[in-house]
């Protein structure tokens, strides 16, 4: 029945979007609802190949927008206006048509953004030899035309990045500039400071303006408040654990310490004032938020974590432990 | 999840990952070796910190299954240009557009537009803040002011209009059900 077929086709683009980011008994679920009907996979394959086939075509399609699109003006003001196109739409597409590639190069909005989920992390590819991993709840912003250019505007990433010597690879962190030289680094931007630590090869930091040089195994700490650049010592394989679910810290605030947790494991965390500002140094394994974890952490902190529905907080440990 | 955890994890949950993928439509030796490359992938250690494990197995296999099904693909389609031999052009050699490849390319796009240019404006808002921003649902209902539930559903009518749209899927055209042989489906 064609009214079946289309409660059939209209429940498959629904799976493929709560696909996104199911939970095992989710996939669970979904694998047994394939299992019902042979048409439900063939409609959910039909779903999932337009998805995969409209990848390389979204940058050039245009979204026309109602007037209340959510704007981040302090990021879009980096360039002039690059969205006006947006307007023409359907109109530019025919014109695209006739004027070739020029044109069809023109159209698109270049800068996008890019946010990942706590606890999520994801890679992009900018060219065939630098890619970006982003830590979880990470946003930044990237241009399809322009791939030297990146900015971060919250949170954390790895960098590997392929030099060029005539186009040098630039990251924006607010009004600071980072250039690389042929690189490996991690840069973590918070409210407090914003952190670059390098792992191999060596990066600018302000070209313009500072113009500090890191070589692998340095730091630099640029605070939010006051004008003191700091530059520190870092170990290179440290750079970057947070891939591999490893934190390593020398002498972090226990603060720090809880805002790269919560950026891993997606769970927000609150720390007690009173211990916010203590020193932390070892090593730290991830390996999900469950109680084992937490208790974990418990040794490793030498604090007490209460676990509530909106998030974790972390308290000087009782007297019962240590 | 350490990488071991992780492995553990999947060896518990292999039987349901073989039988999700004999319903997703692989044949049985296909499972097999595709399972056989998820389990190498979580050996070598390239897996960072996992929040939840059986989405990210599912996740993970079903990228594998669809590496495998558009290898499978490009096999066939290879043996019918072969067969067809009356085109000069060396097959699965799209590293550098043609004019021809452009042109496929613009028409494409053409018609993606069209079909984007058509959702209700506040479905599309939702459908490129979702697809092009990657933002996810909660984010997204949380700044609107509405349900998951809700966006969920514009975002569904979205996929709807994109599937049946008449896009030329591809090098990524899952290959027809019937010629990946009907054996091993028992699964389903």
């Amino acid at each position: 029945m064609a009214r079946d077929l289309e409660q059939i086709r209209a429940d498959a683009a629904a799976w493929h979007v709560r696909l996104r980011d199911a939970d095992g008994a989710e996939w669970e679920a979904f694998s047994d609802w394939l299992a019902e009907d042979v048409r439900h996979g063939e409609a959910y394959d039909i779903v999932e190949a337009a998805d995969i086939a409209i990848e390389p075509l979204l940058s050039a399609v245009s979204f026309r927008e109602a007037a209340n699109d959510h704007g981040d003006a302090d990021i879009e003001s980096e360039r002039p206006a690059p969205h006006r196109r947006r307007v023409v739409g359907g109109l530019f597409v025919a014109a695209s048509l006739v004027a070739g590639l020029f044109a069809w190069q023109t159209f698109s909005t270049d800068r996008y953004l890019v946010r990942t989920a706590g606890g999520e992390q994801r890679t992009i590819a900018l060219d065939a030899g630098t890619r970006i991993v982003l830590n979880g709840g990470t946003t930044m912003r990237f241009d399809r035309k322009d791939p030297r250019f990146a900015s971060l505007v919250e949170g954390e990433a790895l960098f590997h990045v392929r030099h060029d010597k005539a186009q040098p690879f630039t990251l924006h962190v607010g009004e600071d500039r980072i250039r690389d030289a042929g690189t490996i680094f991690n840069v973590v931007k918070t409210a407090e400071a914003t952190r670059v630590a390098v792992s191999e090869g060596k990066v600018v930091y302000n070209p313009d303006a500072e113009n500090v040089s890191l070589g692998a195994g340095q730091a630099l700490v640029d605070p939010a408040t006051g004008t003191e650049l700091r530059v520190e010592p870092v170990a290179l394989d440290t750079v970057g654990g947070w891939r591999r679910g490893r934190l390593v810290y020398a002498g972090a605030p226990l603060s720090r310490v809880a805002a790269d947790l919560e950026r891993s494991l997606g769970v927000a965390i609150s720390v007690d004032r009173a211990i916010a500002g203590r020193a932390v140094s070892g090593s730290i394994v991830l390996d999900g938020k469950g109680p084992l974890q937490i208790e974990r952490l418990e040794h490793a902190l030498d604090v007490s974590i209460i676990a509530g529905p909106a998030g974790w907080t972390m308290k000087p440990a009782s007297g019962a432990r240590r | 999840m350490t990488d071991s955890g992780l492995y553990e994890a999947f060896l518990g949950m292999r039987p349901a990952l073989h039988r999700y993928l004999l319903r997703r439509g692989a044949r049985e030796d296909e499972a097999e070796d595709i399972l056989q490359e998820v389990s190498l992938t979580l050996l070598s250690g390239k897996t960072g910190p996992v929040s939840e494990t059986g989405g990210y197995l599912y996740r993970m296999t079903t990228n594998h299954f669809l590496i495998h099904r558009r290898g499978a693909g490009r096999r066939v389609r290879r043996e019918e240009d072969w067969v067809g031999a009356h085109s000069g052009d060396p097959p699965d050699l799209d590293e550098q557009p043609s004019a021809e490849a452009g042109l496929i390319a613009r028409e494409q796009l053409a018609i993606l537009q069209s079909v984007i240019d058509r959702l209700p404006e506040r479905t599309r808002a939702i459908f490129r803040r979702f697809r092009v921003d990657g933002e996810t649902r909660p984010v997204i209902a949380a700044d609107l002011g509405i349900s998951v539930s809700a966006v969920e559903k514009h975002l569904a009518r979205a996929y709807e209009a994109v599937a049946t749209a008449r896009l030329r899927l591809d090098e990524d055209k899952p290959l027809p059900r019937h010629l990946r042989g009907e054996e091993g489906r028992h699964g389903a």
